[in-house]
């Protein structure tokens, strides 16, 4: 009780110090949540992406199938796709979404104007997380009766076409055995992903408005969905048996191992807030290194009179402990609710950023979490403490007699 | 036996590149329940002797006893155990912890000590005060107190725990005549009725003149 009332007298002492002292150890704090709760919320968005719209959590395929090395369609589809389907499903309860895809390259055409394309056939009923993840600038998403005659393209190749909602997209491309087949599709409108590439050369139909123009009545990828993303490696271990089981020469690959950009992505912004987090401890450092050490330095004199009157070393230190605490208690806490409010400020004023491959400006968003403020308040806490104890053992390391002079 | 025994001390300070040797050999007995008065010119001595009899500085040469243990042998922390628990301080400056209160400034050897419950030690602050006469001023601020309130306070916190000794630097060269002589008055009844030995370093007559004994020192060596 002594040490904190102690404590709080001496934060009040100087009150400009401590003012100085708290507006460091609190910006500090604003500076660390901010910028983990931006690079985490690009970072779950990425993932939100790549696991929803582009890859799902695991995917089954033929070996080569992600080398790219296959010479034909026919080579790299799943005949068995039905059975492989079903026995992903009875492997385990922590699926959620079993799905086959189909990919194909094929002309889109509409009156005089044709534009190459990328096509994803998908089973619109079974990932609906793929219509949280796009975001539909013309027109709409597919029609839950209709889809299997509509289409969606990127909006940047949407605007190449010059097409509107409703118009008959005609769709070419070459079938399983090499045939070339045409089939039509209603516009239902364009999409953006966030991707340049993607919003340019992409175009979404159902998987059965895909079968139908291939001829062909299988996928050439199974993608599966997970309950929950932290039992990755443990189904895709499970899953890879349950296949070699099943239909051998099959492999299963994760989201992470697919995608390059979530890897790059946060390996950059791993790197980035390593550097932050030392800049902003280096002026912790430097800043409580001068301010409690000059608070120390005018109370020389009075921690010679406490050791004079038989105060132990471990008594003066837990003294000067808790007032750096108090400080940085009350610092970190101030810094994370203003780093929360200026964040969900910033939420709620949609503010839009460019973003260098992106297909439009992004909007700039933080993602708040119990690990943001955690690791911002440990990192200065333990930093402001510590570096207290250097001022505080230079100061026990004088003698009785030297700090008692202090009081003259 | 006496209270201090002395024997040989010498105390030297670096100066520069030499060595200044400030005591050259003191041997002294101080035997309990005295009012020692410690005299001497500016410069002689009187501090460094105040400071070693007060076991906050360390002997270099000869032997220092105080109540039979061997001050010039012991280790910091032993030295700190023993000013806790014998030794009472006086200083010319107060030293009064400005953050505390003057109970809490009185309280302080006792929660050092960490004998009794705070019951016990408020009840025994509370006693001090009254006879110092300060009770009114119990949750004041030192910097709310007058100098000769001050020395009250350090008197009563030097009192509180009931010391072999009391080290009592210059206590009152940093006051006026008028309350000089009022405190040099108070520790000279409390030396009395408390029965502790009261070492005191002072200019002041009136401390000279009621000293049951007393010590001159000059050039760092002791003078009869």
């Amino acid at each position: 009780m002594i040490y904190l009332k102690l404590a709080l007298r001496n934060l009040l002492r100087n009150k400009e110090r401590t003012f100085l002292s708290l507006l460091m150890i609190m910006s500090s704090t604003v500076g660390l949540v901010l910028f983990k709760a931006y690079t985490d919320d690009t970072i779950v968005s990425i993932e939100k992406i790549s696991t929803e719209m582009h890859y799902g959590h695991l995917q089954i395929a033929k070996e080569k199938y992600w080398e790219n090395t296959y010479h034909t369609m026919a080579e790299r589809m799943v005949p068995d796709f039905i059975k492989m389907k079903q026995a992903a499903g009875t492997a385990s309860d922590k699926i959620r979404v079993i799905s086959g895809r189909l990919n194909s390259f094929g002309l889109l055409s509409i009156g005089a104007k044709t534009e190459n394309a990328s096509f994803l056939g998908f089973e619109v009923d079974q990932e609906a997380g793929v219509k949280d993840t796009l975001e539909i600038l013309d027109g709409s998403y597919f029609d839950p009766q209709t889809y299997n005659q509509e289409i969606i393209v990127g909006h940047l190749l949407a605007k190449k076409l010059g097409v509107k909602p409703g118009d008959t997209i005609t769709v070419v491309a070459n079938t399983v055995d090499g045939v070339i087949n045409a089939k039509d599709f209603v516009y239902k409108g364009s999409f953006a992903s966030g991707s340049e590439e993607i919003d340019k050369y992409f175009a979404y139909v159902s998987l059965q408005g895909l079968q139908d123009l291939l001829q062909t009545p299988s996928v050439d990828l199974i993608t599966i969905r997970l309950k929950d993303k932290a039992d990755l490696q443990e189904q895709k271990t499970l899953l890879q048996h349950k296949i070699n089981e099943v239909a051998p020469g099959y492999g299963v690959r994760d989201w992470i191992e697919l995608s390059e950009l979530f890897r790059k992505v946060k390996e950059f912004y791993g790197m980035q807030n390593t550097i932050i987090r030392l800049i902003l401890v280096s002026i912790v450092v430097l800043g409580i290194l001068n301010t409690v050490g000059m608070s120390i330095l005018e109370r020389i004199g009075e921690i010679g009179t406490m050791r004079a009157l038989g105060a132990e070393s471990g008594f003066v230190t837990v003294l000067f402990f808790w007032e750096t605490l108090m400080l940085s208690l009350i610092g970190v806490t101030l810094g994370a609710l203003l780093g929360f409010v200026v964040g969900s400020s910033v939420n709620s004023a949609a503010i839009y950023t460019e973003v260098p491959g992106a297909s439009m400006p992004m909007k700039v968003s933080f993602l708040f979490s119990f690990e943001v403020f955690a690791e911002a308040i440990l990192i200065i806490m333990i930093t402001t403490v510590a570096v207290s104890f250097i001022p505080i053992w230079r100061a026990l390391r004088l003698s009785v007699v030297d700090a008692l002079r202090r009081n003259l | 036996m006496g209270i201090v025994r002395m024997e040989n001390v010498k105390k030297s300070y670096k100066i520069g590149d030499g060595f200044h040797q400030v005591l050259k050999g003191i041997s002294l007995k101080i035997a309990p329940g005295n009012f020692i008065g410690l005299y001497g010119r500016s410069g002689c001595g009187k501090s460094t002797l105040m400071q070693l009899i007060g076991c906050l500085d360390e002997v270099d040469g000869g032997e220092y006893y105080l109540l039979g243990n061997p001050i010039h042998t012991m280790t910091a922390a032993e030295k700190t155990r023993l000013r806790r628990e014998k030794i009472g301080y006086v200083f010319q400056s107060f030293n009064l912890i400005s953050t505390m209160t003057v109970r809490e400034n009185i309280e302080f050897p006792l929660l050092m000590l960490n004998k009794e419950d705070g019951k016990a030690r408020l009840e025994k602050v509370r006693s001090i005060l009254k006879e110092v006469e300060l009770e009114a001023f119990e949750n004041h601020f030192p910097d709310r107190l007058s100098g000769g309130q001050r020395q009250r306070v350090a008197i009563a916190r030097a009192l509180v725990k009931k010391p072999e000794l009391i080290i009592a630097d210059e206590p009152t060269a940093n006051l006026d005549e008028q309350t000089s002589e009022i405190i040099a008055r108070l520790l000279l009844e409390l030396q009395e009725k408390h029965k502790v030995t009261v070492v005191c370093s002072s200019h002041d007559p009136m401390f000279i003149e009621n000293a049951t004994h007393k010590i001159s020192i000059h050039d760092g060596l002791l003078v009869e």
